[in-house]
């Protein structure tokens, strides 16, 4: 999309010349989010108050420019990407904390504060915010809220929608309304939960409320390597048959381990053919109660070994082979796509090992990890993109893993949203009356369609058509899923 | 079937040959007087079997401009604006069953007829269960329950039945039979449509099916039930429980008027406080609860089995025996309570239930000995201040028609309304009775 002549001028008179990005060498930065898709902005927009945001909206509406609301563009669907151009704005400067109301355990922030930044802030009265995607040292709340965004110990706590009480959002049409509120139920149609998840199609978000939890009394980390991964998916479905709730359960497979085990040295037996990792937060009692029970799940299955841990260093020891295995997959291929889908925790063996035979009879290595707990997979397809046809061979194989979740009762996405990544694989899951109900969500938010379009819907195209630009998860060093 | 010409421009409501004409006979039948909602009786009853055939009744009613009003186990009827229209009412009961229960994975998909207390009983059987407790289960329906907002004290631990739900199918009133979510527990795949749904009042369509997530029942349970000379006291402790680390499942404070009618005790303000977890975690919880509780308290008493406190005060205002002749469902942050629970308290006849850590009231008047209308417009005068919300959920009509029955003072009824002209364009479905007159 051509910038229009005075569009620069007239959002440098809303927010200050120095945030307006309109040269193509500073727009660059802002043409990929984590996921494989880019495409080049016309124009990027940093906004510092609410105020200024609807008064872009307000702008971009009589120009009939798109907006794509954009956060740290940690997002690994394509949602901050702006794929039919227009106006990027991005969110980063509303970083303030607003309110932290200690006694009714609530936080007032603005989107762009850092997911950690507010964990980190409110630990000095004994709380948390539970959400905590890996990208959490760099992903921001307001992505959060438009990605709805787990993390590893959403298992037990729930994920975005399940803290957040209400939100200012701006809407298409540039005015500022408040959806949800303080309290934990307010009166209307549930507009926050239905806005939260949306990938940015349906409002702008400027102010968060969310709910803090206190922090748990006792965390404990228990590490169980197995010879199957068979063994590990077995000891999962013990684990949440006893009726434990872990705060997470991660699993990885051997080709994890043996990319990861010489990078981290996380003392991994060679002929480990899956690790477990469980955490465990509460009450003292609850844990020590609940770890027995664990451990006890875990040795029915011949595990290796049993490790666990109670200190930070030690706890995060363990972890460190779960977090560092993304990194290290660049020891075993040039590039990974990480695949992402969701399926009932009893089929897990079950599509695991059709993934195997994928991986056997497409010649591709298919890495997988898991939020096990939750049925979450990342199986991530080793290829290498200066083979002519491998990123498509890849591509086209995250797809069948899709549909191989999706036939065993599972879902499309369990964590990275749809956006442009998965759009084309909507019609897996949902019928064209399911996606046409979808659909009229939006016009009675967005009539024109102003805001992240071209989105989460199928376009038509057919997946090998899609200009891909080589799928190479962005997530940067350091990242985890 | 007859798809006459629709009936927009229809002098008054059809009679029940018209409707006869219109739909299935053989799921048809005649309103009697007590099917009327809000003194408005219906011409005819509708019973569908199964989705498909709900979703020719709505078709059918929507081509017509039908007013139709989904009906679960009765138990909220009176929720809602004044009904502006209604020709039909569609009764779910015959969409009563458990499509599926995954218990090794925790989940479960139930038709929206299906009462509270026949899914309970299912999943009791796998030592598993749904955190929901809301009143009358063995009459309210999960349909009723999720399209009215309806909870209990469970709430607070296993959060807002909102949260518990992962999938839904609903009937939209062109007939489309439509699903969202799916059968797992972490999911963003598509817009989360069952949103709109819980506690839209069937306004925007008719939930046909819902998916859970369960929770396996606590290993054992312990109630600990203080007595309090006084409500800041009883308030106090209970704020006291929400700021230790004690997790309870359920927290409910209630006064008097309310202890009269469920355990004989008149005498004083009660805090009950239910606990749940394996041996020594359920030890210690009791443990530092009742010293929490000790320092204010003129009694604790610790009961094992509390199934029937606890039924009784999720009913407490539904049950037909004692039903008040107006309640209200009041949302304020947990520091507001004793505030807006004293004010409530003064009036004759009102009877307070509140869960202090959720942060919600549930006030109730009994008797003619004050006016409804007057007390009324007190409480949300006080709440408003308070920053908090008061739904009407059940008064006289002649209170319900001279008062905004949900509350809402947001900005977004314009989105609410254009959410309704999406959906339900021709507003068949409960007219009138949502925020806003939607």
């Amino acid at each position: 999309m051509p910038i229009q002549p005075n569009l620069a001028r007239e959002l440098a008179e809303i927010v200050g010349d120095e945030y307006v990005v309109h040269k193509p060498e500073d727009l660059i930065v802002y043409e990929y989010d984590g996921s494989a898709d880019k495409a080049m902005p016309s124009i990027v927009v940093i906004p510092g108050s609410a105020e200024e945001v609807a008064a872009v909206v307000r702008l971009a509406r009589q120009r009939d420019v798109p907006i794509v609301a954009r956060g740290a563009g940690t997002g690994l669907s394509g949602g901050a990407v702006a794929q039919i151009g227009g106006i990027v704005l991005s969110l980063t400067r509303m970083t303030r904390i607003l309110e932290v109301d200690v006694e009714n355990r609530i936080a007032v922030v603005e989107p762009g504060v850092i997911n950690l930044h507010l964990t980190e802030h409110v630990s000095q009265w004994g709380l948390c915010y539970a959400p905590d995607p890996s990208s959490q040292k760099a992903c921001t709340i307001g992505g959060n809220v438009a990605e709805n965004s787990g993390g590893p110990h959403c298992l037990a706590y729930g994920v975005t929608t399940n803290h957040v009480l209400g939100m200012e959002v701006v809407m298409a049409d540039g005015s500022l309304q408040w959806v949800g509120g303080r309290s934990r139920e307010t009166p209307g149609y549930d507009l926050r939960g239905i806005i939260i998840g949306s990938e940015g199609t349906l409002a702008i978000v400027t102010k968060v409320i969310v709910r803090l939890l206190r922090q748990p009394e006792a965390v404990k980390t228990l590490l169980a390597v197995f010879r199957e991964l068979d063994q590990a998916s077995a000891a999962v479905s013990g684990i949440i048959a006893s009726g434990i709730v872990p705060a997470a359960i991660e699993m990885m497979d051997d080709l994890c381990i043996r990319a990861v085990e010489p990078a981290v040295n996380a003392g991994y037996p060679a002929d480990a053919g899956a690790v477990l990792l469980v955490e465990i937060e509460g009450l003292a009692e609850a844990v020590e109660e609940e770890v027995e029970e664990i451990e006890n799940v875990c040795n029915e299955f011949a595990p290796i070994e049993i490790r666990t841990a109670t200190d930070a260093d030690a706890r995060e020891r363990l972890w460190a082979g779960r977090k560092g295995v993304l990194g290290a997959l660049g020891r075993l291929a040039p590039n990974y796509l990480l695949v992402d889908g969701t399926v009932p925790r009893t089929k897990l063996v079950e599509v695991l090992r059709q993934i195997s035979d994928l991986s056997v009879s497409s010649g591709y290595p298919i890495a997988n990890l898991l939020h096990a707990g939750d049925g979450n997979l990342h199986p991530s397809v080793l290829f290498d993109e200066r083979k002519p046809g491998d990123t498509q061979k890849a591509l086209a194989i995250g797809g069948e893993i899709l549909k191989m979740c999706v036939d065993a009762g599972g879902v499309l996405s369990g964590e990275h949203g749809i956006g442009l990544e998965k759009q084309e694989y909507m019609p897996f899951m949902f019928n064209d009356d399911d996606m046409e109900a979808m659909a009229r969500l939006k016009p009675a938010f967005d009539t024109r369609d102003m805001l992240n379009p071209a989105k989460i819907f199928p376009t038509g195209a057919s997946c090998n058509e899609i200009a891909f630009s080589g799928a190479i998860a962005r997530a940067g060093a350091g990242a985890w899923i | 079937m007859d798809l006459a010409a629709p009936m927009a421009a229809r002098s008054g409501p059809p009679s029940f040959q018209a409707l006869q004409s219109a739909l299935d006979p053989a799921i048809l039948s005649v309103a009697s007087d007590s099917d009327a909602i809000d003194d408005v009786a219906p011409a005819a009853i509708a019973r569908p079997r199964n989705a498909a055939e709900l979703c020719l009744v709505l078709a059918a009613a929507n081509d017509r401009a039908l007013a139709v009003a989904p009906r679960g186990g009765s138990t909220m009827l009176e929720l809602g604006n004044p009904i502006e229209r209604l020709d039909l009412v569609v009764d779910l009961a015959a969409l009563n069953r458990i499509v599926s229960h995954n218990a090794a994975d925790l989940t479960l998909v139930v038709e929206a007829g299906i009462t509270l207390a026949a899914l309970r009983c299912a999943l009791a059987e796998q030592a598993q269960f749904l955190g929901l407790d809301a009143p009358i289960p063995d009459r309210a329906t999960i349909g009723g329950i999720l399209a009215s907002g309806a909870s209990g004290p469970l709430k607070w631990h296993y959060g807002s039945p909102r949260d518990l739900v992962i999938g839904m199918q609903v009937a939209l009133p062109d007939g489309r039979l439509t699903h969202s979510g799916g059968q797992v527990v972490k999911n963003v795949s598509g817009y989360d449509m069952a949103r709109l749904h819980v506690g839209g009042l069937g306004t925007l369509g008719v939930i046909t099916e819902v998916s859970f997530k369960l929770t396996p029942m606590p290993r054992r349970e312990t109630t600990l039930v203080a007595r309090f000379t006084d409500a800041q006291s009883c308030i106090a402790a209970a704020l006291g429980v929400f700021n230790s680390g004690v997790m309870p499942l359920a927290m409910t404070a209630y006064d008097a008027a309310v202890g009269a009618r469920i355990d004989s005790d008149a005498t004083a303000q009660t805090l009950a406080v239910r606990l749940g977890g394996r041996p020594r975690t359920l030890q210690r919880m009791e443990n530092e609860t009742h010293s929490i509780l000790s320092k204010r308290s003129a009694s604790i008493d610790r009961l094992d089995d509390a199934a029937d406190l606890w039924a009784r005060l999720a009913d407490f205002g539904s049950q037909p025996d004692y039903q008040p002749d107006m309640s209200a469902r009041i949302a304020l942050l947990p520091t507001q309570i004793p505030l807006i629970a004293d004010a409530l308290s003064i009036d004759e006849g009102a009877a307070i239930v509140s869960q202090p850590g959720y942060g919600m009231i549930n006030a109730h008047w009994f008797g003619d000995a004050v006016d409804l209308a007057d007390a009324l417009r007190r409480a949300r005068e006080a709440v408003h201040h308070a920053g908090g919300s008061l739904i009407v959920e059940r008064a006289p009509l002649s209170v319900k028609a001279g008062v905004d029955i949900w509350d809402y003072s947001g900005d977004s009824l314009a989105v609410m309304r254009g959410l309704k002209a999406q959906y339900d364009p021709n507003r068949i479905l409960n007219p009138n009775r949502f925020t806003g007159g939607i």
